[in-house]
């Protein structure tokens, strides 16, 4: 391997490990905001859902890369700086909250109900009731759609370039630009993507085996 | 505001031309491998499967840009909406392919046997059995992947078309050059504003005919 | 009666089309053929980085290098619909010349070896240097002031190379366009905002509490471009440059587009000019202050 091809091998890696940082984060945020508002959403919770419904329409009916950019140049008037890599998590965090939202509400909901009938017969309160059993059961079955969202997550921090977050795809763009190497440099940075989406893929389904509940039927 | 308005809406109509044939163009294709991912063909399902694979786990943006670089080395000479199309197009016809694999799918193959069961021939099943119920199935979330290609269209700036995100940054760059203000939080919320009216009926009618259709 | 009518016609046509053609000069050189088959010029050209190129209130192409590119058109077509423009940037004006798209770029196109490998360069045409624009209260008085300080420059110039390779110390943040550069500058982002001294100049007008510091640096001599091996283009377009050299053209346009006569004088002995001719041994795109 010549030097030449180890340093540019060096610099996509960079920028590699920039993506899973912001992506990591940006999918915990999203993912933990997404099951916050399902469940109000689930337990529509007056006022709040509706809010909530307003939100995620809006973040789904915008393309990403505005969104981002927005924040970007937005917030400061708000007196809120961010750097480009804080602004990189945040709006994947805030997109992917709008999609988890409805996927974790929809986890929450194919929980048997007879389950819940269950535990409130048993004597337990409804928020008791809730958090012992429709959210640890629902959050369960929302684990593939969930996947898949973070998954989409992870992708879509490409479009981070937009505020000059030097993740794989624009490292690999400036590279291009240099270089002209178009087919391998794309192609070491898509395989990069790919072996990625595929080790979240079979980690999820580990852990969906791990934590499955054996006999308790999570879905209707 | 009246010239960066109308600046802005000649980007606008770049995006709805760009969404237009990136819309046609990835149905096809998407109609197309999803009808062909039925077959039992061996090499036929690996390749529907490949491209499937491929082309939904490759960030839609790093396909645009290969596709814009690559055709030069290859010859071929096309303009940047062009390229812009084939390559979203590439991405969104994956996703609908996967789709319409997934509705086809769903239909069990009862409803193939029992069309055969009444003298159907092979293709015929596929056609007038299977397929109308599938499309029941098919079109909510295929409605919802036309919002996404519409939305993937603002990804063509990063190329250099001119299209409504593209035109906002040229009128950021000139105002912010002649005068204080450059505006831009107003004219993002216009972009925003108006990618928001095209996609939110959609999100409507997508959830109205999921209600209607579900069988 | 008709028969003067029809001389005095014919006459007052053959005297219009003498001053039209009179009017942009033919140059030696032959229109390559395929442009000429095609009836207009396609050029590449910045859309987002004024004064050179940006986008007028109009929605038309404006800045001192549409000005050049209006006169080159002129030198093909004349003035009428013989010239198309294309908006480019950094990453995809290579790509548009190569696939053919555009005849040549003429897009602040500073001259670096890399680059000559994949188009070829016409005679220079401008030189642009390198400053600091920082807040008026700022420390920082030059390159070396910006260890461990934020610096913003767009994505892809020169100038991000430079930066990366001169004062790696610094905190190098890169922007889309110079509006976004300048925009982080004024939120208070970045310490300092570094661009062409055109822009900067431009910039400490409207915004009085910025001031322009640091060396000249980084000088990129600037080209058309036009793609590898098209000598017939190449050979047409610099004998139309020498006009414009003639004419004085580059620093015309220059001062028609930045105001200031004490500023645009400064340049003077920089761009090309009738007593002056540029060479691409003057650029300094990646050569560090010493």
């Amino acid at each position: 391997m010549t030097p030449n091809f180890m340093n540019e091998l060096l610099v996509l890696l960079d920028g590699l490990g920039r993506t899973l940082l912001v992506s990591g984060i940006g999918i915990a945020l999203g993912m933990a905001l997404g099951m916050l508002m399902g469940a109000a959403r689930h337990a529509r919770i007056p006022v709040l859902s509706e809010l909530i419904a307003c939100y995620a329409n809006l973040f789904r009916c915008t393309p990403l890369l505005v969104q981002v950019v927005m924040l970007y140049f937005a917030l400061p008037d708000l007196g809120v700086k961010l750097s480009p890599f804080e602004t990189s998590w945040l709006a994947l965090g805030l997109w992917g909250a709008a999609y988890h939202t409805e996927i974790f509400r929809a986890g929450f909901g194919a929980v048997n109900p007879n389950e819940v009938l269950a535990a409130r017969a048993l004597g337990m309160s409804a928020p008791r009731a809730f958090l012992d059993i429709t959210v640890p059961l629902g959050a369960r079955a929302a684990i593939p759609a969930a996947t898949t969202m973070a998954i989409t997550q992870f992708r879509s921090s490409s479009f981070m370039i937009a505020v000059g977050y030097q993740e794989l795809t624009y490292v690999a763009n400036r590279m291009v630009a240099d270089t002209f190497k178009v087919f391998q440099v794309f192609g070491i940075a898509a395989l990069a993507y790919l072996i990625v989406s595929n080790v979240i893929a079979m980690a999820s389904r580990r852990l969906e085996k791990t934590v499955a509940v054996h006999g308790l039927g999570a879905v209707k | 505001m009246g010239p960066v308005a109308s600046h802005m809406l000649s980007g606008l109509y770049v995006t709805l031309w760009v969404s237009l044939l990136t819309t046609l163009v990835a149905t096809a294709i998407g109609i197309v491998v999803g009808a062909l991912s039925a077959s039992t063909t061996p090499w036929v399902k690996f390749v529907v499967r490949f491209y499937i694979d491929i082309f939904r786990g490759v960030p839609s943006l790093i396909t645009l840009l290969f596709v814009f670089f690559a055709l030069p080395h290859v010859g071929i000479s096309t303009g940047p909406i062009t390229a812009s199309v084939l390559g979203l197009a590439l991405w969104g016809g994956a996703n609908i392919a996967e789709t319409a694999r997934g509705a086809l799918r769903s239909i069990s193959s009862h409803q193939t046997e029992a069309a055969r069961a009444l003298g159907m021939g092979k293709l015929d099943a596929l056609v007038f059995a299977v397929m109308p119920q599938a499309l029941r199935r098919f079109l909510p979330p295929y409605i919802g992947q036309l919002t996404v290609l519409i939305q993937a269209s603002a990804l063509t700036s990063v190329v250099g078309v001119t299209d409504l995100l593209g035109s906002a940054r040229q009128m950021i760059e000139r105002l912010a050059y002649v005068s204080n203000d450059a505006h831009a939080v107003e004219i993002y919320c216009g972009v925003l504003v108006v990618f928001f009216v095209i996609c939110y009926p959609l999100t409507l009618l997508s959830d109205y005919l999921e209600r209607r259709l579900r069988s | 009666m008709k028969k003067s009518l029809i001389a005095s016609l014919v006459s007052a046509m053959s005297f219009v089309s003498l001053a039209a053609m009179a009017a942009v000069p033919k140059v030696d050189v032959p229109l390559p053929p395929e442009v000429k088959a095609t009836g207009f010029l396609t050029v590449g050209i910045n859309c987002t980085y004024p004064p050179a190129g940006f986008v007028g209130i109009d929605g038309k192409p404006a800045g001192y290098e549409y000005t050049l590119v209006k006169r080159i058109g002129e030198a093909a077509f004349g003035t009428g619909d013989g010239l198309k423009t294309q908006c480019v940037n950094d990453g995809n004006r290579v790509s548009f010349l190569q696939s053919g798209k555009i005849d040549m770029i003429l897009a602040s196109l500073a001259y670096t070896p890399a680059r000559a490998e994949q188009l070829d360069y016409s005679n220079p045409i401008w030189a642009s240097n390198l400053q600091l624009i920082v807040p008026k209260d700022s420390k920082i008085n030059d390159y070396a002031d910006l260890a461990g300080k934020t610096v913003v420059t767009p994505t892809g110039s020169t100038y991000q190379t430079w930066l990366q390779k001169c004062y790696p110390q610094a905190n190098l943040v890169t922007a889309q366009t110079a509006a976004e550069g300048a925009t982080m500058l004024t939120q208070g982002r970045t310490d300092a905002f570094a661009y062409i001294d055109v822009y900067g100049f431009n910039f400490t007008q409207m915004q009085k509490n910025y001031k322009v510091v640091g060396t000249l640096a980084a000088t990129a001599v600037q080209g058309v471009g036009v793609k590898k091996g098209n000598k017939p283009m190449l050979d047409w377009l610099n004998a139309v440059l020498e006009q414009m050299r003639a004419e004085d053209a580059f620093y015309k346009a220059f001062a028609a587009e930045v105001k200031d006569p004490a500023f645009v004088a400064k340049y003077r002995q920089i761009v090309p000019g009738p007593g002056m001719k540029m060479d691409y041994s003057k650029s300094g795109a990646l050569d560090c202050l010493k």
